[in-house]
This record gives C-alpha cells, structure tokens and sequence, in this order.
C-alpha cells in the first residue's frame, strides 16, 4: 500500500513538475544576450548617397570594429584612442554602473541603470527607437547622430556635462523625458556617461559606414588577417576618425556661450514692448515659423535633421526607408514652439530661453542669431545681446499677452506698474 | 447569450491576440563573439602609442602646371523639374502669382547641364607654393558671395575654398535663415540672415563631400555647398562649360565630379570614349603647360 502511494505520488509530483517547467519557460522564454544593432537607416542612406552596395562583410566589418572598439552592452569599453584624453569623456567605472542587465551587487550598488531607466524609450543601442517609441510623440531622441537640441555650446558643439546634467534633472517639458532628479547623484553621473558613450559609439558608427562607402573595390575598413603594414594604417585610420568624434566632447567642455545678464534694473515694459518689435520685425523674424500669434502656426512643413535623413519629401527613398522594418519611426513635421502655453522643452528660466535664441537649437530648423556688438557700425543689421534679452522678456510675457488685443494688456501692465 | 463554445472561443482569440500582439522588426544586429571583440580590439591598440610618428607620405612636387576644362552634356532626355510649392511670402518669392520651378537639373540647348561640380580630390599641400600657383594666392583670404534672391539661392551650387570666407547675402526684402548642413569637417552654421543683410560664414576646414543648403522659413529653397581644401575646383556654367586653370602638372591627381539630383557622376563617355568613374573619381596626370578638353557626356538614367 505504502509503496502504491509513493509510486502515484511520485507520479503525479513528475507531471507537476514538467507542467510547472513548461509554464515558467513559456513566460520566461530564453534569454538573449541585449545586442547593439546595426544603423540599417544610415548604410542605406550611405548607399544612395553615393550609389554603392554595403556588402554583408563590409556590414560585419563595421559591426566588429565597434564592437572592439565599444564593447557590448554588457561589458562596454573605453577605447585607446591615443593622443586624447578619453577618459575625461568616457569613464569606465561609470560605465559599468550604467550598463548590463538590471541588478544590484551584495551591497545593494544598483547596475544596469540604463536599461532600467532609459532603454524602453531609447532603446538599447541608443538609436530613439525603443519599445514605447512608436506611441510618443515627440519621438524619443536618437543619440547616434551625436546632435542634442538642449545645451549651452553654439551649432554643431556637443552638449557639456551640465547640459546633460540639467537635461536628465528636470525632464523636457512638453514631452514624455521625465526628470531623473530622485536618483542619487553617482547614478546620474554614471547615466551621463553612458548617454555620452552611446552616442560617441553611434557617432563612430556612422563615420565607419561612410568610410566603408567610400573604400575602392576590394578594401577593407580592417582586416584582421592582412598584412600587419596593411592593418596598421587601417586601425590608425579607424582610430583617427574616432578620435575626431570624441575630441567634439572633450572641446564641448570650454564652448560654452557666455552670458552676460540682463541689467536688472531695465525698464520692463519698454523692453517687453522692443521685443514685441523684433519678433514681428525683418531682422529676428520670429513671426515667420512662430507665426502671427506666436501659436506656433507659422511654419508646419519642415522637419528635424533626423527626420531629413528619410528624405521624407521623396516618396520613393521614403519607402525604402520605411521598408526597412517598422522600428524607423514613420516621419512627422517638426512644429516651431507655441510660444502661448509657457512650456520650454530646453527649460523656462531667462537664461535658457536666451541660449535657444542666440544659439538655435540644433537639429531644428530654429537658426542661431546674427549677434551685433553694441559698437557696429549703424545700418549694420542683427540684433545685439540687450535686443536678445528683449526677446526672451517679450517670449516670456506671451502667455499673459492676449491674443486678441495685445495692445490693451500693454496698458495693463502699465497700469500696474504704476 | 453566448454558448459555453462561443465564449470559449472568444476567450481563446482574445489570450492569442494579447499573447502574440503586432510584430515589431528589430533592427538588425550583428552577433560578434568575444574571441573577435578580441581579435580586433589589440589589432586597433596595436601602434596607439606611437601615433602621430608615422611619416606623411611625401609627394614629388609637380612639374608645372596646365588648364584643364571642358563641358557637361546630359545624352537623353531628363525628367522635367517639379514645380515647388511656394506658401510663404508670395509677393516676394512668386511675384505675380508665376509658377516657380525647382532649378536642380538645368539643362541648356543642346543638353548642356550646369551647376556640375568637378573638384581635385587628392590631398594636396595646400600652404605650399610648389602646390598652389601663385595666380590663386589672392583669392586664398578672399570673401565669397553666396545670394539669394526672390528666395531661390542664386548659386544653386556655392564652392569655395577652406581658407576662404563666405558673405551669405539676403537680397529680399523678407528674412532668411540659411541652414548650412554640413555634418563632416566644414562649420554646420544655421543662421538667421536679415532682410537686406547679410550673415558670414566661416568654414574653418574643408568638407569631404558636398551638403545640403537650405531656409526653413521657407522650405521649398535648396542648394548645394562644397568646401574644398584646394583651389582647384569649377562649377559648369549655363553652357555646360568649366575650366581649372593652372592645376599642377607632372603628378597624378584625382579628380571628383558631382551633381546634386545626379550625386558622384559614376559612367560618362569622355571625348565620345566611354569610363567608368567610380565613386565619381577619375585620375590624370597632366603634362606642363597642357591644356585638357574633357567632352563629357551623362546618360540620362543617372538623373
């Protein structure tokens, strides 16, 4: 008896398991190793351009140099550059911290942050396309192209530390970037790094694609089993070309643009009302995108330099675009700011509302100022920096500013001066 | 209402549908082993240290100097240009209500085609006089005008030497941004150009390729902008026709030739023998005191 009821229970406990054994497995499913794939947008954009194929072996050419150069996303890498200092940019520790799969060691040291925090909306390689991606609006940013909308540094200079610093504290308004200000300071640290590290990857990235199509018939971008005359002059090259991309970073750190404050004691109203004047004048030409009632309306056509590279006005590149797989984001028009509402994606302090103005915003068609010193010549036209901070006091005032009668709410606010 | 098979049915559709969801393509990937992350990592390490000690490949200095010049010739008919869409600022832009035209393939009589760009691509030493005749040494600081006019770019193809500087020039009465979209080795700049102004821009160096120009304020505006490191570089004019005076002699050089609907001009036929131009490059060496007539003629199908 004894043994008829081990047997069933033996019996019984065994389907249990492979029941159980299959339920796990089916939810869990097996475990990849997270990869970085490839910019398929940018080889065939490289591919048009200059009318080539990128082979398969040119395409793992790419892929291997990075991946020694970079790492994986598990175990990333600070590459020997030579003649940089790298390490200013990129730090290894940091790195770590920021990478891998999300876990915490015995001491309760968080790792894998990225993937906890970024990596569903800007996906693992940093490429904008996450999971959530297709479902906001704006799209999350593609750091691969090494262009950042919100910084301090004139056109085409990569943010500064602070930059990216302010970015990841206080979120972008206006969009689905939140702020990160709850995590402890050597977290933030760590994730900047790592923001750093995707796009200088991505960066390289795209400079390796174009060198691949520019290569004569039977090159190679590196070729472990040539001759070692042959690989050294490839990896010194590949290694120039990266060394250029973090230089950019390393530079970004002393471009800031200085600024002088405002005279605190200006005359509010009359600087409000300067403003106004420029906005709608020849010289800033706010109006022409902002539109007639700074609602945004006044140029709704173009797009963001990220978009551009779908050629989304040919209709024929665009569907080779899109072909490639539903994670290239159908495009969108890039709308100038409604300047009504009060909500500054790159913030809402004076100073920020002056950096956008007299910098542009990068990767926008929003342009930089033609700045003027206070001593040219008259007739010279531009704006000088007390016009700039005309600007940002009038942007400032829009959303108290009714649309319908501005002028009255002039008398308003004099009135309240009073 | 439902039958017990119905609802069981309903059910089931329902589980599948959340379980399987819409497919997302994943971008593609490329799996690297650690062997090769390796492999190629001490290939790329290898000689860091002693970067920058590699001797610049010294060139022989040329032996003269000679003309190159020529025409562009479309061979075949070429789709007509589209008409643009102009929104914004009509008094200015589209006086008179007249239908404006994209100017981007412009072929004269005869199939002559304008605004090609033929530049030497070698890398030339560009500070040194055995290089560079001394007929180009005034425009070395020189300021170049790049206009605009009834919002069309008035070159559809600026060129200009690295060293150079540029005047953007806004001859409308309406404000202009010019976007200078170059992403490698020349200044990007996107700055706004007053009504009746003006805005300069500075290279700084040159660009491997040509970019995109373009306003935002009013989008339908394109051109193209090259920066070379060296003066030796012409742009077709309404003929077709284009001269490079004084390009040194005696040494091979690589030439680029390029169109901006057509990209590098890949297949050409030259004095009516047909080559193949990689990339758009081909090579000459030319003899003192030469003076080359390229006939070129493009197929059609490249535009």
């Amino acid at each position: 008896m004894s043994r008829y009821l081990s047997n069933s229970v033996s019996s019984r406990s065994f389907v249990g398991c492979v029941v159980l054994v299959l339920l796990v497995s089916s939810f869990v499913g097996c475990t990849t190793k997270a990869k970085f794939s490839e910019n398929a947008v940018y080889i065939l954009k490289q591919e048009r351009d200059l009318n080539v194929e990128i082979s398969p072996q040119q395409r793992r050419d790419i892929a291997e140099v990075l991946a020694g150069m970079f790492g994986t996303p598990d175990k990333p890498n600070v590459p020997k550059l030579g003649g940089i200092d790298i390490a200013n940019v990129l730090d290894a520790t940091q790195l770590h911290v920021a990478s891998g799969p999300v876990s915490s060691d015995e001491r309760g040291r968080a790792r894998g942050l990225y993937r906890e925090h970024c990596a569903h909306c800007h996906g693992v390689t940093g490429d904008g396309a996450g999971p959530t991606a297709a479902f906001l609006n704006p799209y999350p940013r593609d750091y691969r192209m090494g262009v950042f909308k919100f910084k301090s540094t004139p056109k085409a200079g990569k943010p500064t530390h602070e930059d990216l610093r302010d970015i990841l504290a206080n979120g972008i308004p206006g969009t689905a970037m939140p702020s990160f200000k709850v995590l402890p300071n050597n977290e933030i640290e760590a994730l900047i790094s790592y923001v750093r590290y995707l796009s200088i990857r991505g960066e390289v990235e795209r400079e390796l694609a174009y060198l691949t199509a520019d290569l004569v018939e039977g090159e190679r971008l590196l070729d472990v089993t040539g001759s070692r005359e042959d690989r050294s002059e490839q990896a010194a090259s590949i290694r120039e070309t990266a060394a250029r991309v973090v230089q950019k970073w390393v530079d970004a750190e002393s471009q800031a643009t200085p600024i002088e404050a405002p005279d605190p004691e200006r005359d509010l109203v009359a600087s409000i009302k300067h403003g106004r004047e420029l906005f709608y004048g020849p010289i800033a030409n706010c109006v022409k995108c902002h539109g007639d009632s700074a609602l945004g309306d006044g140029q709704k056509t173009d797009y963001d330099d990220w978009t551009k590279e779908l050629e989304p006005i040919n209709e024929e590149a665009l569907e080779q675009f899109l072909g490639l797989g539903n994670f290239v984001l159908p495009p969108r028009n890039i709308h100038p700011r409604n300047l009504r509402q009060g909500v500054y994606r790159g913030g809402r302090r004076p100073i920020d509302l002056y950096r956008r103005i007299h910098n542009g915003i990068d990767g926008t068609p929003m342009p930089a100022t033609l700045v003027i010193g206070d001593d040219a010549a008259a007739g010279t036209k531009g704006l000088t920096k007390d016009d700039i901070w005309s600007l940002v006091d009038y942007v400032r005032n829009l959303p108290y500013e009714s649309i319908s009668l501005p002028p009255v709410i002039e008398q308003g606010y004099q009135r309240e001066r009073l | 209402m439902l039958s017990t098979r119905n609802a069981f049915i309903v059910w089931a559709a329902c589980i599948a549908v959340s379980l399987c969801g819409c497919p997302r393509v994943l971008p593609p990937s490329v799996s690297v082993t650690d062997d090769t992350i390796n492999t190629v990592r001490s290939a790329l390490e290898d000689g860091v240290s002693s970067e920058g000690s590699g001797a610049a490949e010294v060139l022989a200095d040329p032996t003269g100097w000679a003309t190159l010049s020529g025409t562009f010739k479309i061979n075949g008919a070429v789709p007509p240009n589209p008409a643009l869409k102009v929104d914004k600022d009509t008094n200015v832009c589209a006086p008179g209500g007249r239908q404006v035209l994209d100017n981007v393939v412009m072929v004269g009589e005869g199939g002559t085609l304008q605004n090609v760009l033929i530049y030497v691509s070698s890398k030339i030493p560009s500070d040194n006089p055995a290089w560079i005749h001394e007929s180009y040494e005034a425009a070395r600081d020189a300021e170049v005008i790049f206009d605009q006019k009834e919002c069309v770019f008035l070159s559809r193809l600026g060129v200009m030497w690295s060293t150079q500087t540029m005047k953007v020039l806004n001859s409308d009465p309406v404000g202009h941004n010019t976007n200078l979209a170059s992403v490698r080795g020349a200044a990007a700049a996107n700055i706004s150009v007053p009504a009746n102004g003006f805005a300069p821009y500075v290279p700084g160096s040159s660009s491997p390729s040509p970019f995109p120009v373009s306003c935002s304020i009013h989008p339908w505006m394109k051109a193209s902008m090259m920066v070379c490191d060296n003066p030796y570089f012409a742009v077709s004019d309404a003929s077709g026709a284009f001269s490079i005076s004084n390009v040194p002699a005696g040494v091979e050089l690589e030439f680029r030739v390029w169109h901006e609907k057509a990209g590098y001009i890949q297949a050409v036929t030259v004095n009516n023998v047909s080559e193949k131009w990689p990339k758009g490059k081909f090579t000459r060496t030319l003899a003192d005191g030469d003076g080359v007539g390229m006939s070129i003629e493009i197929g059609a199908s490249a535009f």
